[in-house]
């Protein structure tokens, strides 16, 4: 009987040590990093492969960051195709552990074949789904109130913290949507036509009743061919086009020869695959893309 | 020919019902895709997010679907809740009712919508000590 408390006591012991490890998240955009902290708070560890300003489409973990996933509890991805890298990923975890697409919540937004010139890559062309969910706050905060479900499954004895944190990101989100739709009030219906580097604002596009404009020799890697520029300036001019919006670490190299062509306004340069620094939180980058928006596009404010 | 039509008639059975049996298993419908659905017209039963945001706290609210109290809270001016609901060639009917007894002016509700797989909705409305209003929602 004696020897059956102890094992019960050290069991005890056991156990309350394991709950109060906290779990441990490897992230795949630091975005999801940012989300992660924020409604796991001290029970979660996170761990970040993606670092800022590296291209989530082309990203290709090293060797020494998939051993790191053998000490890892959950996985975050965005989903909808955006990490190519994902069966490697899959391959190199421990059993039991799954990779959670924070998007896969969020409907889909399907890239306008029109569009195809603007997709990032060629998996991204011709019908495809938009992987950029991110770029909708409203997609965001179903997204953040799906993770927080999955949180309180992973971590049952913090619950309600979990939930608290959650509703309060969710309250921040819902503030940053309205915020948003205000600023862009200043943007004449006729204005609202997004020309960016590639097709990363189609949910952005959908919510804020934005057109995204198929301009061919926009996107890619490849500088456009006269012809397909002397095309996209006509495109430009018949949609009166006031401005178009490079990206930061995008691939902007036709964008700036159309620019040159045609005299059009170049935007402050939009986030759109991943934020700029560390510091730089996806209030921030929504708020910077709006204030960009605006700024390039918006009436100016009558006193 | 004429001397077994007992035994005759038990061949030609077992041959229909053996016949039968491949054929209806070609041709039926899997039970699991037809609640699944292709689109929002098929689809019958799904679970739904709603929040309910208020600019004063009611006293209570509830939320009503066809013909049923499904959910019931008060005290904030916030709720949320997961249910289940009918979507009935791609659309949703529900009856928000609340009040707010000691409300001088009036409050603000705004109801919003997020079925699972489909875009969310929201609507809003002005309301005076009592409320009860109808909603509804449809997707293509
Ligand atoms: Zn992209």
């Amino acid at each position: 009987m004696k020897r059956f408390f102890t094992s019960f006591c050290v069991l005890c012991m056991f156990s309350t040590v394991l709950l109060a490890e906290p779990l441990r998240v490897a992230t795949l955009h630091p975005l999801l990093t940012e989300l992660a902290q924020t409604l796991g708070g001290e029970q979660v560890e996170v761990l970040s492969l993606l670092p800022p300003n590296a291209n989530p489409h082309s990203f290709d973990p090293k060797p020494s960051e998939l051993t790191q996933l053998q000490q890892v509890n959950l996985v975050l991805a965005m989903g909808k195709n955006l990490e190519p890298y994902l069966d490697r990923i899959k391959a190199n975890l421990p059993a039991g552990v799954n990779i959670y697409e924070v998007g896969r919540p969020v409907p889909s937004v399907v890239i306008d074949p029109r569009n195809a010139t603007f997709a990032c890559c060629p998996r991204h062309m011709h019908g495809a789904v938009d992987p950029h969910w991110w770029q909708s706050p409203q997609a965001m905060r179903r997204a953040t109130r799906h993770l927080g479900k999955e949180l309180e499954k992973l971590l049952p004895e913090h619950k309600a913290v979990i939930r608290e944190r959650t509703r309060a990101h969710m309250d921040v989100l819902a503030e940053l949507d309205q915020w948003i739709e205000g600023e862009l009030n200043r943007v004449p219906k006729r204005q609202r036509i997004l020309v960016t580097a590639h097709a990363a604002f189609g949910y952005f596009c959908d919510v804020y009743g934005f057109q995204a404009l198929p301009v061919k020799g926009l996107a890619g890697d490849q500088s456009a061919t006269p012809a397909e520029l002397g095309e996209s300036i006509e495109i430009l001019k018949e949609n009166k086009i006031r401005a178009v919006f490079p990206e930061i670490g995008g691939r902007n190299h036709n964008i700036h020869a159309l620019q040159e062509a045609t005299g059009i306004k170049l935007g402050e340069p939009l986030l759109a695959d991943n934020i700029n620094s560390e510091d730089t939180s996806y209030v921030d980058m929504m708020k910077h893309n709006t204030n960009s928006i605006v700024a390039a596009l918006g009436e100016k404010e009558t006193p | 020919m004429r001397g077994r039509p007992v035994a005759e008639l038990l061949v030609a059975l077992t041959l229909i019902i053996l016949g039968i049996i491949p054929v209806q298993f070609l041709t039926r419908t899997p039970s699991g895709l037809a609640d699944a659905g292709e689109g929002a017209e098929d689809l019958a039963r799904s679970e739904v997010w709603i929040e309910l945001r208020s600019s004063h706290a009611p006293e209570s609210w509830s939320i009503w679907h066809e013909g049923q109290q499904l959910w019931t809270g008060g005290g904030d001016t916030r709720a949320d809740a997961d249910l289940e609901l009918h979507v009935h060639g791609g659309q949703i009917q529900l009856e928000v009712s609340g009040s707010w007894p000691d409300l001088e002016d009036s409050a603000y509700v705004e109801i919003r919508v997020e079925p699972d797989g489909l875009e969310d909705r929201r609507a809003g409305a002005w309301a005076k000590q009592e409320f009860r209003k109808n909603f509804q929602w449809s997707w293509e």
